[in-house]
């Protein structure tokens, strides 16, 4: 349906509840601030949005479902948003005008995980995809400059593959295979719980070749569905899971993994009280423009846990109710949003800096730097 | 008897007495079953008759313009069919998620007056005659009550022929808005059960009770009432004299939708009671007032009258928010919920 999308753009902007006028918000530049997907209560649409870098609303996208993750297009004015799994769309739109561009769909067979990652020229786009009738995981490779075109695909190593990064040498993805096998005739139920086998998995971007990949050893760590991760400046990854097993355990949900040597998934240390409270659930994971923090978010226990970096010393955490988006801060510090509305930006010693409070907005489980 | 079997008969005594204990939490099938058939369904099938009835009264205002009559028949249509709407404004999940029907029938606020700019533009331009077949794809602004308050109520009247400076008929414009009202209405009418979990359908029913009181004190209230001077021209249906008729009926809609989610709460310190007594007050204090709630924030007084009713409304919040999601077992979370 073709819905006037600007109408309701400008009107969510004139509604001035926590928001900034247009104009100032142009003049903080055209390539800063944030995309978040999120709902609105109001008019109960889905939205993407962009926040400017004064956490004010810059534009609201509606989208024909519920939202995830987003990605900005290197040297371009352009953004896209990916539909929560199982999802029928992707939408690229522009990242000054919040207007809509190119509305992907899922090839046959296929259905989007969430998440996409653009090369560092912009011309390609890689998206987490469920091949669900053999539920086997892949990368769609699509063409941005041809409108999108889906062009190719491989395996993503495993089942389930959900957030992906693109390496420091712009040549690999890392993918974080969850494990979980679902099927859109079931919606969101878990398929394979009892066999699941997460991993991640560095794969040559260009030709699909499975580089490296690596696994936890225990069977109890392999209910351990790993979800979200983030690049640290040195190469290693950062990896948050989601543990499927009911059975008491508290188990370590954060690790990191170094390719140069054949340690493993090796976990970050955690006080016992936090580790209870993150309810074996990580929302986002995130690395600050310096790579001095590392941020997780546990929406179920309504907290942010940080880490020194390179140590991986626990730091401490703050409380953020329902929060889950996670961005770092284009000087430094971290920004995270919550399902409340709020969206704050803490400074490296986890003092708040600047809080914002969007009324009848929550925001979704993701954030995106525009300028990362 | 065998003293094993007197203890084997004790025993199950015990566990069959002990089986409500066991299951004392909440029937989230039940609960929602009766929020379903006692609140969303009667609710929609009233919307529904009542926007059947304000499409045919607007046609007939239409082909006789000028009978006054057939223009009160017109406008008392017209608050029938907001009534009940308004009695069902507050239901945010299920069918009317979708498609952005909650938007398209009412789209408010509207602080910048983008209905009043898309239908200067769409009654200065001529249209097509198929612009009532077509019109879901028309601006969101346009589609709903708003643009017809505006229609009904403002100071030009309803016509067959376009105004001068106009190409348009405000008749065919405000007959395509009441089919698409209709078809909206039916649509929600004739929605399948949602399906899909009991617990995540009470959650979500519970989270439209919280937002929709809310939605009262701080759109409703506050925002018009304003921080220095008061902004009458933010009431909700200020043009149609109704603000505070749709506050009263929202107000008595979201009390029954309480007491259902509360009906089998064991609450030993009465707040079930206590909360279902103020939403009464509210609902009483908000009568007092009349219906026209630009008369009253008008008066002197009336921006404090109106932050006192929303102070009351915000203390009814928070203590459905402290109480009730704990007593039926959900959290009130977006992100804690998902699992993702």
């Amino acid at each position: 349906m073709a819905m006037n999308r600007r109408t309701f753009n400008a009107s969510m902007i004139a509604l001035g509840l926590g928001m900034a006028l247009p104009g100032g918000v142009r003049a903080a530049g055209a390539k800063s601030g944030f995309l978040s997907t999120g709902y609105d209560e109001l008019h109960v649409r889905h939205l993407v949005s962009r926040i400017g870098p004064n956490l004010d609303i810059v534009w609201d996208l509606a989208l024909p479902a519920r939202g995830h993750g987003t990605a900005v297009r290197p040297g371009t004015d352009e953004g896209l948003v990916v539909a929560r799994r199982p999802g029928e769309y992707a939408i690229s739109f522009g990242l000054t005008d919040g207007e809509e561009r190119h509305h992907i769909t899922p090839a046959p067979g296929r259905h989007f995980y969430g998440h996409a990652v653009y090369s560092r020229d912009g011309n390609t786009l890689w998206m987490t995809e469920n091949a669900y009738e053999s539920g086997v995981g892949v990368i769609g490779v699509y063409d941005v400059a041809m409108g999108y075109k889906r062009i190719a695909e491989y395996s993503s190593g495993g089942i389930g593959p959900h957030q992906q990064l693109l390496m420091a040498d712009g040549k690999t993805l890392a993918v974080a295979n969850g494990g979980i096998r679902t099927h859109p005739d079931k919606g969101r139920e878990k398929l394979n719980i009892g066999t699941m086998r997460p991993s991640l998995a560095y794969i040559d971007a260009m030709s699909g070749r499975i580089a490296d990949q690596v696994y936890f050893e225990d069977l109890r760590q392999q209910k351990l569905s790993i979800r979200h991760m983030a690049a640290l400046p040195d190469g290693r990854v950062a990896i948050g899971c989601q543990d499927q097993e009911d059975d008491g355990r508290t188990l370590p949900l954060v690790y990191i993994h170094d390719r140069t040597n054949n340690q493993g998934l090796q976990p970050m240390e955690v006080p016992d009280g936090i580790l209870q409270r993150f309810n074996g659930y990580c929302g986002s994971v995130a690395c600050d423009a310096r790579g001095q923090m590392l941020a997780v978010s546990s929406p179920r226990g309504g907290l942010v846990g940080f880490w020194a970096l390179p140590a991986g010393k626990w730091e401490g955490h703050i409380e953020l109710a329902d929060g889950c988006g996670l961005a770092p801060g284009p000087e430094g510090g971290m920004l995270a949003s919550s399902g409340s509305g709020r969206v704050g930006r803490w400074a490296e010693t986890l003092a708040p800096t600047e809080t914002s409070e969007h009324a009848f907005r929550r925001w979704d489980n993701h954030m995106t730097s525009i300028l990362a | 008897m065998d003293k094993r079997l007197l203890i084997a008969i004790a025993v199950s005594i015990l566990a069959i007495l002990a089986l409500p204990a066991l299951a004392a939490g909440p029937d989230y099938r039940a609960l929602r079953d009766a929020v379903r058939d006692d609140h969303i369904v009667p609710g929609y099938a009233h919307f529904d008759e009542k926007a059947k009835g304000l499409e045919y009264k607007i046609k007939g205002h239409c082909k006789n313009i000028g009978d006054a009559p057939d223009k009160l028949a017109a406008q008392d249509a017209f608050h029938e069919a907001l009534d009940a709407w308004q009695a069902v404004q507050h239901i945010r999940h299920g069918a009317v998620a979708e498609n952005d029907r909650h938007a398209r029938l009412q789209f408010w606020p509207d602080q910048r007056g983008i209905t009043e700019r898309h239908m200067r533009k769409l009654l200065a331009e001529p249209v097509d005659a198929t612009i009532t077949d077509n019109f879901a794809d028309a601006s969101v602004a346009l589609q709903g009550f708003p643009a017809l308050e505006r229609l009904l109520f403002d100071d030009e009247p309803l016509s067959q022929h376009p105004l001068d400076g106009e190409q348009t008929s405000r008749c065919v414009l405000a007959e395509a808005i009441t089919h698409n009202i209709a078809r909206i209405a039916t649509e929600l009418r004739n929605a399948p059960p949602r399906p899909g979990d009991a617990k995540a359908f009470v959650t979500d029913t519970v989270n439209d009770l919280v937002v929709g009181v809310e939605f009262i004190q701080s759109l409703k209230l506050k925002l018009p009432a304003g921080a220095r001077k008061p902004r009458p021209f933010l009431l909700e249906d200020w043009r149609a004299k109704r603000s505070l008729r749709n506050i009263e009926i929202n107000i008595r809609a979201l009390r029954e939708l309480y007491k259902l989610l509360a009906a089998d709460l064991v609450d030993g310190d009465d707040k079930v009671a206590q909360i279902l007594d103020t939403f009464e007050k509210v609902e009483d204090d908000i009568r007092a007032l009349g219906e026209n709630g630009k008369l009253v924030l008008e008066e002197k007084d009336g921006p404090k009258r109106f932050r006192a009713l929303a102070a009351r409304i915000e203390h009814l919040r928070d203590g459905i928010v402290a109480t009730l999601p704990k007593s039926l077992g959900v959290r009130l979370g977006f992100n804690s919920l998902d699992g993702d």
